[in-house]
């Protein structure tokens, strides 16, 4: 009951928003819009970084040769169009006209050097998406030939991402590595001045080529780690917009008239990384008893004050390729000792989790380590920062991590191949599944997302038997805004696309 | 009344003595589990039954705080120790030796003087990686060279006593006076700087703690409990201050025995210390 | 005196030496790769030992600390593999709010502790001289971090008098930029300023015992000559010692403070690059860390020789 009247307030939530968002009648021009956001990115060269909340910023900065409509469809972006001539051969046509902020031109000789930049090892581009890229040929000023080493209906999904964000290559040559802090791309604002852990100013493109988009002369994004205190400064009007807003504030800051809060399930989810390439989480029997001794909605509820849903596998509801008929499993302390047996650990076992150190990361930990403390598994936590995660997570020495977020990302190709795939980024030889590599490849190599939907549904369903990992829940994406900001949506990415925002007077 | 009566009697000392009873019956005193969780209870207020309220997971923050006594003045006292042996050895031997080794050591206690304690000990504590005692060996370091520089000032103005000199014409060899003569008479400025500074210590392990590099969860350490309440702190004001009164009382505790014992065991010192310290 | 002052400032140079060698083997010992903080876990065994070999990481150390010391000499700290920022840049931008905070603590803890202690030395032993000591013993006991997080809950969130945190320039308003500053000022100087205080105290009840002031007294100059002319003037060379070594721990103190109240200074830089194991930018704070207490000792001496009439006599 408590659960449907939170359903229902979402809606109402939602239905607010998109009357907001959808309200395209009356823009305004100028103002400054103040965002507020607890972390600083730490570059702003789109092909080098790789935190997600580095994209509220790149948005605005850069335009992708793709772009994401608000139902994360893909739209045209400094790409008109394109067209898959042959399995490996795609034609992109571009926008024409088009000026990166150096007052240098967007063409093609600009795309065919930035795919090269980051598929050049000498870049140390974090972008991996386009190595599937064989080589981009210039057939005229405003048209681009992707030829592709392995057939895929994917690019334009990756041209989408990080991959298919445009800088300058004239900037880049002549900053070099200051580039990352001094951006130059085609989009909506221009950057301005960034001053370390405090503000990053931003001003608008006069020059942009989209009329619905750049209403605003200035944005800037306030720098303010201490979640309290950024949740005090947008209540006290000193901040418009705040992405990601802390579970513990979402009911204060509905109550509260001067703002909006938006919230939607999300696509990504917390989980606990279990490295099924060694013992003990080898064995499946042991993996599969450890998912039934959690009670995922009492974690959801206690820890992250029921903003999301319990996850039952790592595709999300909020995605497409969801599979309607995946439960979580409950908590079943009989039925996770008598797997324990199973595996041949009847009496429990020690094991040893790496923890990012983030709060959420920590607080997820500490909780499954009391949980599963009930079957007799012992969970010793080791926090780590990011560098000593990754250490271990190369050199695949760690048993368990509660680390990196993953999954927030539109395509669930996105997800599940860097994950599950055998030759996957972040799995190597965690954990194989020879059927899930070919469902996984043959979804990569469709084009129809029907086909792709029942292909992802098989694959998740292999992946869920295997209790691969352990997914806790899928956090909502959220934002919360002044009611003077109009024209922000929130779709289920949770990613600030800030280009159509203009304030009221 | 005798000056042993005199300090333990004293408001700092039995302070000092209830902190340690806690410590050592911890698990007798505390009402609950300082780990076991209550979901349900997440952030509860203060109620009859969990004094202090539950923290974020509904864990008694109460018995979390006794608890957490065993690892904060665990971590202080192993600190303590660690500098007092490290610092009080080579303040003898520079003080004795005056040739390049005292010139080098001492070169090397200014450059650790320089550099800001809570960085070094920040990084000293990064590198060893988490644990009560890699953050304990990371504040002793960071405290030796004041027990250093305080041995050896010392160690110089009795070299210029008579009993000194007496000693060795009397062909008593180095080790020999340093052991039976000079080491008895420095120990009572050790102590009391050691007293002062188990307080200090205490604050140090919060401060590592609060920072991210000290004690681990689910431990409950005092600098630990701050760190994770303190993002409540609108919800649940308990979280963050009920560690730091306890934090607070401990500092205190610890000061106001060193004063007593400075000003018993050496008064002239405490005239110098009142000056410097803190 | 000069060739005193000389003297010190030339011993200086080895310290700074040893204080960056020190740092430098410290900091090699934390595990934590930079090669992996730039390419991610993604990268190929031969991808990270090409970068390390550019880095120069795959050195032994010794031979890394004499290039990193070549270039130091030039002005070159490096650039953070973390941020791509050149590291001296990194810091410069940092140092303005770290040293206006410093500033502004300074003068509140001289003013406080001083206004404290004076009222305190007044009539030892009075009430006003017992208040000031408990008010001084607490402010030494109180840890930083907590009293910020006091100050905050109490101050700012619930009162809204000033803004919980965050840093306004100066140049965005002079009023917004003192109004962000107060609490983290009265953080940093709480414990400073207690110091202060009590040793105001010490050396001004000290002085005034001396016969010269009793004398003075007696042939009868007001309180306030005697106090100003007598007391005082020589009450101050151990004063002046004490707040020289308080404004050396400063920086210390900055750590806590800036993390909680999110000033963008050279404190946060420090936790931050600690953190996530960016040895360039660690090694170029504490650099500057140390020379800042380096200077805050050679002003104590300077100060001492030229404040001490009976030093200066010699």
């Amino acid at each position: 009951m408590r659960l449907d009247m939170r359903k229902a307030l979402i809606v109402t939530v939602l239905v607010l928003g998109l009357m907001w968002t959808g309200d395209l009648s009356a823009q305004q021009r100028g103002g400054t819009l103040r965002v507020g956001q607890a972390r600083s990115p730490v570059s702003l060269d789109p092909h080098l970084g790789v935190s997600l909340h580095e994209f509220h910023v790149l948005y605005a900065i850069f335009d992708g040769l793709v772009m994401y409509d608000e139902n994360l469809g893909l739209r045209p972006g400094l790409a008109e169009s394109w067209q898959r001539v042959d399995s490996r051969t795609w034609v992109f046509r571009l926008r024409k006209g088009v000026k990166f902020h150096d007052g240098t031109d967007f063409d093609a000789a600009a795309v065919k050097w930035n795919v090269e930049r980051i598929k050049n090892p000498e870049t140390r581009a974090r972008v991996r998406d386009l190595e599937v890229v064989d080589a981009v040929e210039v057939v005229d000023p405003h048209t681009v030939r992707f030829r592709l080493r392995t057939p895929t209906g994917l690019l334009p999904t990756f041209l989408a991402e990080r991959g298919g964000l445009m800088v300058s290559p004239a900037a880049v040559q002549r900053l070099g590595p200051d580039h990352g802090r001094q951006p130059i791309g085609t989009g909506p604002y221009r950057f301005v001045e960034w001053k370390a852990d405090d503000h990053i100013t931003l001003a608008r493109w006069e020059q942009y080529w989209d009329r619905d988009a750049a209403y605003l002369d200035r944005i800037v994004y306030r720098i303010i780690p201490d979640e309290s205190v950024l949740v005090t400064n947008l209540r006290g009007g000193q901040v418009d917009l705040v992405m990601d807003v802390p579970p513990k504030d979402l009911g204060g800051l509905k109550r509260e008239g001067s703002l909006a809060v938006h919230q939607r399930p999300g696509l990504g989810f917390y989980w606990i990384n279990l490295n099924s390439g060694a013992p003990p989480f080898d064995k499946k029997a042991v993996r599969q008893a450890l998912a039934l001794a959690l009670d995922r909605p009492a974690m959801l509820r206690g820890l992250y004050f029921g903003a999301g849903t319990p996850a039952a596998g790592p595709v999300a509801p909020a995605s497409w390729a969801f599979n309607g008929a995946l439960k979580p499993p409950g908590r079943d302390l009989a039925l996770a000792r008598r797997k324990l047996a199973e595996g041949g650990l009847p009496n429990g076992f020690t094991f040893k989790m790496l923890v990012g150190s983030t709060p959420m990361y920590r607080t997820n930990a500490t909780a499954v380590q009391a949980q599963l403390d009930e079957i007799g598994v012992k969970a010793e936590l080791e926090i780590a920062e990011t560098v000593k995660v990754l250490q271990q997570v190369v050199a695949r020495t760690y048993q368990a991590s509660s680390t990196i977020w993953i999954g927030l990302n539109p395509d669930p190709d996105l997800v599940l191949h860097p994950l599950y795939h055998s030759q996957g980024l972040f799995n190597k030889d965690r954990y194989r599944n020879a059927r899930v590599d070919e469902l996984l490849d043959r979804a990569r190599a469709a084009e129809g997302q029907d086909e792709r939907r029942a292909l992802y549904r098989d694959a998740v369903d292999l992946i869920v038997e295997d209790a691969a990992d352990l997914w806790l829940y899928h956090p909502d994406v959220t934002a919360a805004m002044s009611r003077k900001v109009r024209g922000v949506p929130l779709p289920a990415d949770g990613r600030l696309r800030i280009r159509g925002a203009w304030l009221e007077p | 009344m005798s000056a042993g009566r005199r300090v333990v009697t004293s408001p700092g000392a039995l302070l000092v003595l209830a902190l340690v009873a806690v410590a050592m019956f911890a698990p007798a005193l505390a009402p609950h589990s300082p780990v076991m969780q209550r979901l349900e209870a997440a952030l509860a207020p203060p109620s009859r039954a969990y004094l202090l309220g539950g923290d974020e997971f509904g864990r008694d923050v109460l018995s979390r705080l006794i608890h957490g006594a065993r690892i904060s003045l665990g971590v202080a006292g192993l600190a303590i120790a660690i500098s007092l042996v490290a610092g009080t050895a080579v303040g003898l031997v520079t003080g004795v030796r005056r040739d390049w080794l005292d010139a080098a050591l001492m070169r090397l206690m200014d450059a650790l003087l320089t550099v800001p304690s809570l960085v070094l000990a920040l990084a000293v504590a990064a590198a060893l990686g988490p644990g009560p005692g890699n953050a304990a060996i990371a504040i002793g370091l960071v405290y030796i060279p004041h027990f250093a520089r305080l041995v050896r000032a010392q160690v110089l103005s009795l070299a210029e006593r008579e009993f000194v000199g007496a000693a060795r014409a009397l062909g008593a060899g180095e080790t020999r006076i340093l052991i039976r003569h000079i080491l008895p008479n420095v120990l009572p400025t050790v102590v009391v700087l050691a007293s002062v500074n188990a307080g200090f210590a205490i604050m140090w392990e919060a401060s590592l703690s609060f920072l991210g590099v000290g004690v681990q969860p689910p431990a409950p350490s005092w600098g630990a409990m701050l760190r994770t309440g303190y993002p409540y702190i609108e919800h649940a004001p308990w979280l963050a201050i009920a560690p730091g009164c306890a934090i607070l009382v401990a500092v205190l505790g610890f000061m106001v025995l060193g004063d007593r014992l400075q000003r018993l065991l050496d008064p002239r010192l405490a005239r110098t210390l009142s000056r410097g310290v803190a | 005196m000069g060739a005193s002052i000389a003297g010190r400032i030339a011993l200086t140079v080895p310290t700074l030496l040893l204080v960056s060698g020190l740092v430098f083997s410290l900091l090699l010992l934390l595990p934590g790769d930079p090669v992996l903080l730039i390419l991610g876990p993604e990268a190929s065994p031969e991808e990270r030992q090409t970068l390390a070999r550019e880095l120069g990481t795959d050195r032994p150390v010794p031979v890394q600390y004499l290039a990193w010391l070549t270039r130091a000499l030039q002005g070159d700290l490096g650039r953070s593999p973390r941020t791509q920022q050149p590291v001296v840049r990194a810091i410069g931008e940092r140092l303005p709010p770290t040293l206006e905070l410093a500033g502004l603590g300074m003068a509140l803890a001289i003013a406080g502790g001083g206004i404290l202690g004076l009222a305190a030395a007044w009539r030892p032993g009075s009430w006003l001289d017992r208040l000031s000591l408990g008010v001084c013993t607490l402010g030494v006991a109180v840890p930083t971090f907590w009293l910020g997080i006091l100050l905050v809950l109490g101050l700012s969130l619930h009162l809204g008098l000033v803004p919980p945190s965050g840093y306004v320039p100066p140049r965005e308003g002079l009023v917004a930029n003192l109004r962000a500053m107060v609490l983290p000022a009265i953080t940093v100087a709480a414990t400073m300023g207690a110091v202060i205080a009590r040793t105001v105290r010490a050396s001004v009840v000290e002085v005034a015992g001396e016969t010269y002031v009793v004398t003075a007294r007696a042939k009868g100059l007001p309180e306030v000559a005697v106090f100003l002319r007598h007391v005082l003037r020589n009450a101050l060379a151990p004063i002046l010692a004490v707040v020289g070594l308080q404004v050396g721990r400063l920086m210390g103190g900055m750590v806590i403070t800036e993390t909680i109240f999110a000033i963008p200074g050279i404190g946060r830089l420090a936790v931050d690059s600690v953190l996530a194991r960016d040895f360039l930018t660690v090694q170029g704070v504490v650099l500057v860390m140390a020379v800042w207490v380096l200077l805050a000792n050679l002003a104590v001496d300077v100060l001492h020789l030229v404040a001490d009439p009976r030093i200066r006599r010699l």
